[in-house]
């Protein structure tokens, strides 16, 4: 070409080369493969509009994404692809372009991907794509036809699931572990379940025996009382007692003793119907609870329950043991407490009857309970006031009257100002365990006085306290004994303890080492009321004795009778012969005083002496001869 | 530049739009095409419609990338990716070195 055709060229280009260019620029954009346009804008200015321009906003979107994206053409192969995708997969970018979108998932899922590929179909669908690397990568790959400017192109998404797996697997992990801790707790509430059951049956069961405790029999008394009002027929209890129980125990163990209840459990829970309740009260206490006819009294169960305990009869090795047992039947409004406590009595009454019987409560024993309960109470208040009272009786010196100690005697002073005597109150003492708590009392202000008369008399003066079997058998007596001489700060010496004869004492070593051991302190012991009672002569044979008191009874009899004459002077032989001081109690006549004295006792007390007094008036002056009268 | 060329050898003007990966392309596969076709050598120039807005208008250039074949005649204008080889060829006049 010329350089004038070059001018002419570049100045305007022909008509039909325009025409040329029109026609490839048109069919070069329908077929999407251009890649921008160059337009004339005003006053020859040129633009060039690249196809990246346009649709910039929407490719930083893609590409930002985060989720991988691309474009694929009918063949599958990837046209485009954004950053995310390429990292996904673990491959370079450039990679990825021009090659098969099937070849970057799991082999066995490359046939069917170019299938669904093919159908042209919109869907969403779970595979496993391969990274370059070769490892797995759960995802989820959603396919889109898309109306690209090639129209054939389809629009994939690629997610990654692996977290997503990785969550639900351990949703699912966790949901296994609370399954089993559920099943855990299940097992922990029934395991707390099945305890509290054992619980409650442990608080409301004797141990030993497996019957029902006092608790649950009183529970069941309340509700059968309760039915009792309705239905009209009668409750009855049983209160049943072993005869000398603590005997066996004592001398066999308590492994003899826990055989033995449980063989009592036995035999009564055998003969009883199936709607009774035996119980195990306490030690060796059992209740029977029973519903009776109207009208009718327990007679043919009172005979069962006994008969079931004596024949055959109960025996521990060489012993055979025998029951007590109190009945009482409910009577309209009578409280559950009440009904036991009237069987209790009734069950006394059998053992004071002589044992190894039932007694039935009646109105005579009802009287009696309301009196004993009376006298309890009465007992109680003195003892937690005010209301001992000490006494002493002077003991004189036969020879020339002169007193050489005085005897202490309790009291109970009653609200009105009268004072009650022992036998009026003792049995109550002993039958409620109260005879402990006075003895203590009495000892301690006894000690007290021996100290005071000496001050005022000017010679020494002995106190003597009466002591029980009981209070030998059951109290820490050498205890109490010590700390009350040591709070008097009197002299072991002028302390004497009279054993009485109300009950039977178990002359047992415990016994011996206890009265020993007062010995020891310089305490003299003697035997009161001799000849009464069927075992002064065991106690003369066998505890350690340093005085005998002749029983008044011997001596206001002495000179009629020939008897009594004849007691006096065998105690009086006995204890010469042992030697043993000798005491007489309840002079009241010359004559008396005289012959005593004659026949060789030391000394003697007596209202010919004096009366017992208050500590006050002991020595308040010597008491003359003859000159008080009772 | 001379006249004094052979007849028949090519002569192409190549207009792109930068560097971008399209153009890139565009140059790549057009010059593979040629060095496998134009055993007696070719002309390409390459014009960056950025650069040379004037020969753009002149040669009424619209659509990037685009090649004008000047030489042999007659002028031949093809537009697009140039994907499609043997319509390359065609439009270049290579194919069996046929007269058009």
């Amino acid at each position: 070409m010329t350089a004038d055709e070059d001018d002419r060229h570049q100045a305007t280009a022909p008509l039909e080369y325009r025409l040329a260019v029109a026609e490839e620029t048109v069919r070069a954009l329908l077929a999407g493969s251009v890649d921008a346009i160059v337009m004339n804008v005003e006053r020859g200015e040129q633009r060039v509009y690249t196809l990246e321009t346009e649709d910039r906003p929407y490719r930083r979107l893609v590409e930002r994404m985060s989720e991988g994206a691309a474009l694929v053409d009918a063949n599958g192969l990837i046209v485009y692809a954004n950053e995310r995708l390429a990292s996904l997969l673990g491959v370079p970018l450039e990679r990825l372009l021009g090659g098969p979108f099937s070849d970057w998932l799991d082999e066995p899922e490359r046939a069917p991907f170019i299938a669904q590929l093919a159908a042209g179909t919109s869907e969403h669908a779970e595979h496993t794509a391969r990274r370059l690397n070769g490892t797995g990568v759960p995802v989820l790959v959603g396919l889109n036809t898309t109306e690209g400017s090639s129209g054939s192109l389809r629009c994939l998404t690629v997610t990654d699931l692996s977290q997503q797996k990785a969550q639900q697997q351990q949703v699912r992990r966790l949901n296994a572990k609370l399954t089993e801790q559920v099943t855990e707790l299940h097992r922990i509430n029934s395991d707390l379940e099945d305890a509290e059951r054992l619980l409650t049956y442990r608080t409301l069961h004797d141990p030993l025996t497996g019957l029902p405790n006092r608790a649950l029999f009183v529970n069941r008394l309340e509700q059968s009382l309760a039915a009792a009002a309705r239905t009209g027929h009668p409750v009855a209890v049983a209160f049943i007692d072993l005869d000398d129980f603590k005997r066996v125990n004592d001398t066999l163990g308590h492994a003899a003793g826990d055989l033995l209840l449980q063989e009592v459990a036995g035999r009564l829970s055998a003969v009883v119907r199936p709607n009774d309740t035996v119980a195990r009260s306490a030690g060796d206490e059992f209740l029977v609870l029973t519903v009776g006819t109207p009208g009718g009294l327990p007679v043919a169960l009172a005979d069962r329950l006994l008969g079931a305990l004596h024949d055959p009869p109960l025996r521990v090795g060489a012993w055979t043991v025998t029951a007590s047992m109190g009945l009482a039947v409910s009577y309209e409004g009578v409280a559950p407490e009440q009904l036991l406590r009237e069987a209790d009595a009734a069950m006394y009454q059998a053992k004071r009857a002589g044992r190894a019987r039932w007694e039935l409560f009646g109105s005579r024993l009802r009287n009696e309970l309301r009196y004993r309960r009376t006298a309890e109470q009465r007992l109680r208040k003195a003892l937690a006031g005010d209301g001992v009272r000490v006494l002493y009786q002077p003991v004189v010196d036969l020879v020339d009257g002169q007193p050489v100690g005085a005897e202490a005697l309790v009291r109970l002073r009653q609200s009105h100002g009268g004072l009650l005597v022992p036998a009026t109150f003792m049995a109550t003492a002993e039958e409620c365990g109260l005879v402990l708590p006075l003895g203590q009392r009495v000892l301690e202000l006894a000690c007290e006085q021996p100290l005071r008369w000496e001050h005022k008399s000017g010679h020494p003066w002995y106190v003597s306290v009466n002591v029980s079997p009981r209070q030998l058998a059951e109290a820490d007596l050498v205890a109490e004994v010590t700390a009350a001489l040591a709070a008097a700060a009197l002299p072991g010496d002028q302390l004497r303890l009279e054993i009485t004869e109300s009950a039977l004492l178990d002359v047992d070593p415990r016994v011996m080492n206890i009265l020993d051991q007062m010995r020891a302190m310089g305490i003299r012991i003697g035997v009161d009321n001799f000849g009464t009672g069927y075992a002064s002569m065991a106690y003369v044979r066998r505890l350690p004795l340093d005085f005998i008191k002749i029983d008044q009874s011997f001596v206001s009899g002495m000179h009629d009778d020939v008897h009594d004459l004849a007691m006096v002077e065998a105690t009086l032989a006995l204890s010469h012969r042992l030697g043993l001081e000798s005491v007489a109690e309840g002079i009241e006549t010359e004559a008396q005083w005289h012959l005593l004295r004659d026949l060789g006792c030391d000394a003697g007390q007596g209202f010919l002496f004096a009366k017992p007094t208050t500590s006050g008036l002991v020595c308040a002056g010597q008491p003359a001869l003859g000159d008080q009268r009772p | 530049m001379t006249h004094e060329v052979a007849p028949d050898r090519l002569r192409l003007m190549l207009f792109i739009s930068g560097a971008s990966p399209a153009s890139t392309r565009a140059v790549r596969r057009l010059r593979d095409l040629c060095d496998r076709n134009c055993p007696d050598g070719y002309d390409l120039e390459i014009v960056d419609v950025y650069q040379q807005p004037a020969l753009v208008v002149s040669r009424g250039v619209v659509a990037v990338p685009t090649l004008i074949k000047d030489l042999p005649p007659p002028v031949r204008v093809l537009a697009g990716d140039f994907a499609d080889e043997s319509a390359v060829l065609t439009a270049l006049g290579l194919s069996g070195r046929t007269a058009d």
